[in-house]
């Protein structure tokens, strides 16, 4: 995975509490350059006391940064959570990372969680370039406004179902609770999806004493069991109606041309279905398609026989000379 | 069609008699718990039991396994209660899970074979088992655990 540091230097941020520091641009390299000073005090931030907006520097990736707490959270009647993860989990626990975050803010207990991993729609979801360690730096404001907005929302929806003032309702862990009365999440989350999605400036935030999993270390992986039973869907194990299996013969060196081919005896192959050329762009590649011959199966395995039944003619590349 | 029973049913598969078992199983039969990684039996990801022993789906055909018993780890246990699924739960040893399942069942084999491995015991069977995250640490503790409740 590219991993490009100079590009996202830490997040410029400001911490609140007893003193007002300010860390600004540290990247890693420079941050060893930083004062003994500021490294002390980056080491041993002031509690916040308050969380007030900072900026955040995935609001300028390519499509923007979403935080509508409609679109990434609900709330349903069998008292479950559910968070979409538009990220993507590569073993970094992003998946249990954003839940745990929403299930702090929010109040609710562990057990009531589930992640949905978001298809790839950034007009919908905001950028989705999981890379550089910055999923959770750029997404904890996001999802602790969100976590709040949707505990506001499950207040809101309370104080009017009971018919008292908001200010005279409060929530726990998957309860909302006024002198006289209380609900769960579970039969207020009708509710409170069909409330305004209050601004971030009227709400309040937990403080840290207050979370119960943020940096706790004591949450095991969301997927866990999924894993250990082998119900874990990775990108290979999607499956569609009518799906095909495709293989590439890719160029021997970067950048070398097809010159011609024969695919005769890859059609022979059982279960092979068509053979495609895919044009073999200029050097330098960049991110552009690699290019090469797919063969496309009924199954990888055909795909895989047909891609070595094919008879490629590979023209010169100027990386000839170099060796591995 | 090729007729091969995994996990105890009998299916017809839409492959040949060479048609690799690691793409039958996953793309045929419908079972993508058992992963590809290396294709070529150096990583251990595409481990599965032929008649209880594990064995590198991706090195097999389904003629060599016609008339043989395989379990994938869909079938390992019927409610995932296999004592290495509840020692994986309970010591949180995966990371991103894409090598565990063959971690898993490559340990299933061994436990039946050897129900109290020691620890070299366990590293000997477990080391064609790659884990780019490496979790070997808690891979071996957790075989252990499964086999000695400790
Ligand atoms: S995929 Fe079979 S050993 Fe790597
Ligand atoms: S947990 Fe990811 S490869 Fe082992």
């Amino acid at each position: 995975m590219l991993r490009d540091i100079s590009q996202d230097p830490t997040t410029a941020r400001t911490l609140q509490g007893a003193g007002h520091v300010e860390i600004q641009n540290i990247s890693r390299r420079g941050f060893l350059g930083v004062s003994g000073k500021a490294f002390a005090l980056a080491l041993f931030p002031a509690p916040v006391q308050a969380f007030t907006r900072f900026k955040v520097r995935g609001s300028s990736m390519p499509q923007g940064l979403r935080e509508d707490p409609l679109l990434f959270v609900s709330l349903t009647a069998d008292g479950l959570v559910t968070v979409i993860v538009h990220r993507s989990e590569m073993g970094q626990g992003i998946r249990t990372s954003f839940a745990m975050v929403i299930a702090d803010e929010l109040g609710a207990d562990w057990t009531q969680m589930r992640v949905r991993q978001a298809p790839g729609d950034e007009p919908k979801y905001g950028n989705q370039d999981t890379d550089g360690s910055r999923s959770m730096r750029h997404h904890i404001q996001a999802l602790r406004y969100m976590g709040a907005a949707m505990r506001q929302m499950l207040i809101n929806a309370a104080a009017a179902e009971w018919g008292v003032d908001a200010s005279q309702v409060s929530a726990g862990v998957n309860e909302i609770k006024s002198a006289s009365r209380s609900a769960t999440f579970g039969e207020l989350a009708a509710g409170a999806m069909q409330q305004p999605v209050p601004r971030f400036e009227d709400l309040t935030f937990k403080t840290e004493e207050q979370f119960r999993y943020i940096g706790k270390g004591s949450i095991l992986a969301i997927d866990l069991d999924d894993i250990v039973t082998g119900k874990a869907v990775y990108g290979a194990d999607v499956a569609l109606a009518g799906m095909k299996y495709a293989v590439i013969a890719r160029p021997p060196v970067i950048g070398a041309k097809v010159l011609s081919y024969d695919s005769e005896a890859a059609l022979e192959v059982p279960g092979v279905e068509r053979i495609l050329m895919i044009p073999v762009n200029d050097l330098p590649i960049g991110f552009a398609p690699l290019g090469g011959i797919a063969v496309i199966a009924a199954h990888t395995d055909a795909a895989i026989k047909g891609r070595d039944a094919l008879v490629i003619n590979w023209g010169d590349s100027r990386h000839d000379g170099y060796d591995s | 069609m090729v007729k091969i029973t995994i996990n105890e049913k009998s299916l017809d598969l839409a492959g040949q008699a060479d048609t690799n078992l690691l793409w039958a199983i996953r793309d045929l039969a419908g079972l993508p718990g058992t992963k590809f990684g290396c294709g070529t039996g150096l990583c251990g990801s595409c481990t599965v039991h032929v008649d209880g022993v594990a064995v590198r789906s991706c090195l097999a055909t389904l003629e060599e396994v016609e008339g043989k018993a395989v379990t994938t780890i869909e079938g390992l246990s019927d409610d995932g209660q296999h004592p290495l699924q509840v020692a994986w739960r309970q010591l949180g040893v995966p990371q991103c899970g894409y090598c565990q399942v063959g971690q898993i069942m490559q340990a299933a084999s061994l436990l039946s074979e050897n129900p109290r491995p020691s620890d070299s015991e366990i590293l000997e069977s477990m080391s064609g088992n790659i884990c780019r995250r490496g979790c070997y640490e808690r891979i071996v503790a957790a075989v252990r655990l499964a086999s000695t409740g400790a």
